[in-house]
């Protein structure tokens, strides 16, 4: 009896894995599935309710700090802006003399940074703004100082999830401000951020800085990812790459700004 | 019905512990997982069964929390660990400790080279950078984690 019921159990966990199996690889399979999408958004928004003491002691205890940190920014950023306003409204006399068509203008919407999740492969976190504030798939998401962060992967009605630029299978057209050479952004496990494929010619020294070029319906242009840490020796090609240090640190970011086209 | 319950509720602590905390372990990026460890935990010690579903379940929502890219592929890798370690059920404590160990670190390689092999497969990355520097270093941090709970386990029970 005992030797005929090994077998049967045996059978029976194998069943199981198969179902298992085929369950997983049907949510593999229809990642955009509205009803899988909708069970995510459930999850991100219970989720979102493990951080909200955590969230509102760590307030409590940086509030001030913040307060005057931001009120130091914010006179800076007043004496910046009127030097800008005046750059912007030269800037758009005259490509309305050259006769340009209008920039793409966006509209911020402020989140709160509930979780982070970084792992040697993916890095992630989830906000406190979801659909119902107005968030959109894919939309991007800069920090305070108006650094790329990421962009949105996943939305429920009160959350959203961010991919950020340092997970490994983040990609973005980025310009090079110096030689305003366009390229791609990645990763490499030996390299860091690297922009392939740049001109061999084309004139990049360490310490340029680096923007998003606005190729993408993503981000628009002129948001800045980071500064030319290294370029390559270029050997009998053609080509060179440029290394790239990102501006943004992801270890103190606290909130973050979702960007929406008006 | 109430084991059930019990390890559900547990998975579901180890699997806010890893969201939440997980971080905190990280050495030079790399971060053990601590779900792998429940579940083949219970594999080891409870039912294959649970295993298999706990595995599937947790997984599915550690996805649903962090993924950037496929939905369903650490429900699919924790459900085919818990199959395995449910084999040797009640049996590993027969077997040698070095072989444990191997067993041990079978079951994490298959659910690293599941989950990282194939969320880096659009990442440029040479196969033998995700080996070394992903696959490698997280597989043996996993494996001093799973040892020195598995040792205070055995202590606690003693």
């Amino acid at each position: 009896m005992v030797t005929a019921a090994i077998p049967i159990s045996r059978y029976r966990s194998l069943a199981n894995l198969l179902v298992a199996i085929a369950l997983s690889l049907v949510i593999i399979a229809s990642d955009d599935n509205s009803t899988l999408q909708r069970t995510r958004g459930l999850i991100l928004d219970a989720s979102a309710y493990l951080y909200l003491p955590l969230q509102w002691v760590e307030t409590l205890f940086t509030i001030q700090k913040d307060h005057r940190e931001l009120q130091q920014r914010h006179i800076q950023a007043q004496i910046d802006l009127n030097k800008y306003k005046t750059l912007v409204s030269e800037n758009r006399r005259l490509r309305n003399m050259l006769g340009f068509k209008g920039e793409k203008s966006f509209l911020l919407i402020p989140a709160n940074v509930l979780s982070d999740v970084g792992s040697h492969t993916m890095n992630s976190f989830t906000v406190d703004q979801g659909s119902n504030d107005g968030v959109e798939l894919l939309a991007g998401v800069v920090d305070a100082q108006a650094q790329l962060v990421g962009k949105v992967v996943a939305i429920s009605p009160n959350t959203s999830l961010i991919q950020l630029v340092n997970d490994k299978n983040f990609r973005v057209s980025v310009r090079e401000m110096r030689s305003r050479n366009v390229g791609i952004l990645s990763y490499s496990l030996k390299k860091g951020y690297m922009i392939q494929d740049v001109p061999k010619n084309a004139e990049v020294i360490a310490g340029d800085s680096v923007v998003t070029s606005g190729f993408s319906d993503i981000f628009p242009e002129h948001i800045f990812v980071g500064w030319v840490s290294d370029i390559s020796p270029v050997v009998e090609d053609y080509v060179k790459s440029v290394q790239v240090d990102l501006g943004t640190d992801f270890n103190r970011l606290e909130e973050v700004f979702i960007l929406k086209t008006k | 019905m109430i084991d059930i319950l019990k390890y559900s509720l547990l998975g579901l602590l180890v699997l806010i512990f890893q969201w939440m905390l997980g971080d905190v372990f990280s050495i030079f990026g790399v971060t053990p997982s601590f779900l792998v460890i429940f579940i083949i935990l219970v594999g080891l010690t409870r039912s294959q069964v649970m295993a298999i579903w706990l595995g599937f379940i947790l997984g599915f929502i550690i996805d649903a929390l962090t993924s950037t890219s496929l939905l369903g592929i650490t429900a699919l890798a924790l459900s085919v660990v818990g199959y395995l370690a449910g084999i040797f059920q009640d049996r590993i404590v027969r077997i040698p400790i070095p072989v444990q160990y191997l067993l041990h670190t079978g079951f994490l390689l298959v659910f690293f080279i599941l989950t990282v092999m194939i969320s880096l497969q659009n990442s440029q990355w040479s196969a033998g950078d995700i080996v070394f520097l992903v696959l490698m270093p997280k597989t043996l941090y996993t494996l001093g984690v799973l040892s020195a709970i598995f040792v205070l386990l055995r202590v606690g029970a003693e």
